[in-house]
């Protein structure tokens, strides 16, 4: 049996192990290992806008159907009666700027500014309150995709991936 | 006779199959990730509409009935939960809350005098799974009233 197993290797009829197959995978390993640190940099800023789009969403439907956790419902009866209402809010785009390593926190860190439209609402102090809203939970998915909840405040401010750290400019009203 | 993993005739496991599967993994595992924050967010998204339904049903109901005159009723039929969890609804003379897993919602309507049926209380709860019937009531000779009773 075990000669019979070295003769198949050594023979290697359909050229299954040839030399030259062995340098391409041997190059391609060289170049995936020095392209892995920059391609998972990259996978980790794309799920974390990912999630940061997924929260902003949660947020801008939480606003359009007024749909309040008890506190903020509660304020909200005090000050802005006007936010108890449902009305239409649009997430239009989330763009990100790359402000370089924190020198607090050792990490890369990047501000999502979320662009919003909500026509029928026009008072600002409003649209502050449904700005806020809507970053709250954009940093708050952020922490629960990557798990880093317990690194952070009750605001999920700042929000940490393992590489980045993001914090979020007030939402821009289109 | 030979050893079936040496022999290996029709490549079915060689380095390219387990690259291709190590990358398809990876792939497959990030966009589990993204798909499983989107279904949450589809979830709670659903149960909020329900509940902002259920709470301007209800409203609209009252001022129906209250604007259509003495004897006029409308029946509902609450559902009994709101995608799998309790709710609670509260009518009081200024509007209808709605309190579902811990955020409410809130549906104003026109100023009127609501009392429940039985206990004559200017604040009725109603419950997940009951019919309920809103019924416009004379109280006094000019002073009308939403009565909310139990079907």
């Amino acid at each position: 049996m075990n000669l019979m197993k070295k003769i198949l290797i050594v023979d290697d009829n359909q050229a299954q192990l040839p030399l030259e197959f062995l340098m391409v995978v041997g190059f391609s390993l060289i170049i995936t290992i020095s392209l892995v640190v920059g391609l998972s940099d990259s996978n980790e800023l794309n799920q974390a806008m990912t999630a940061s789009r997924t929260g902003a969403l949660d947020g801008s439907v939480s606003d359009g159907l007024a749909m309040y956790p008890e506190d903020a419902f509660n304020e909200y009866k005090k000050d802005h009666l006007r936010l108890l209402n449902p009305s239409s809010v649009k997430i239009i785009k989330i763009d990100y700027i790359n402000q370089g390593l924190s020198p607090v926190y050792r990490k890369t860190k990047i501000q999502l500014r979320i662009h919003a439209s909500s026509p029928h609402l026009a008072d600002k102090s409003d649209r502050n309150c449904m700005g806020d809203r809507i970053n709250f939970y954009a940093r708050k998915k952020i922490c629960e995709s990557f798990h880093t909840e317990n690194l952070t405040n009750s605001f999920f401010n700042p929000a940490f991936s393992n590489n980045y750290v993001f914090t979020t400019a007030d939402v821009r009203w289109e | 006779m030979h050893d079936p993993i040496i022999k290996d005739q029709l490549a079915s496991l060689n380095l390219d199959f387990l690259v291709s599967m190590l990358f398809l993994l990876i792939i497959t595992s990030s966009i589990i990730s993204i798909a499983e924050g989107r279904l949450t967010t589809v979830e709670k998204t659903e149960q909020s509409v329900e509940t902002r339904l259920i709470s301007e049903k209800v409203a609209h109901a009252i001022e129906v009935v209250y604007s259509s005159g003495e004897g006029h009723e409308i029946r509902i039929k609450m559902p009994s939960r709101l995608k799998g969890s309790d709710y609670l609804v509260k009518v009081n003379q200024s509007g209808v809350l709605v309190m579902v897993g811990g955020r409410r919602g809130y549906s104003f309507s026109y100023m009127k005098k609501i009392s429940s049926y039985n206990t004559h209380q200017t604040q009725v709860f109603m419950s997940p799974g009951k019919s309920y019937i809103i019924r416009n009531m004379k109280v006094n000779n000019n002073s009308h009233t939403v009565a909310i009773l139990e079907d």
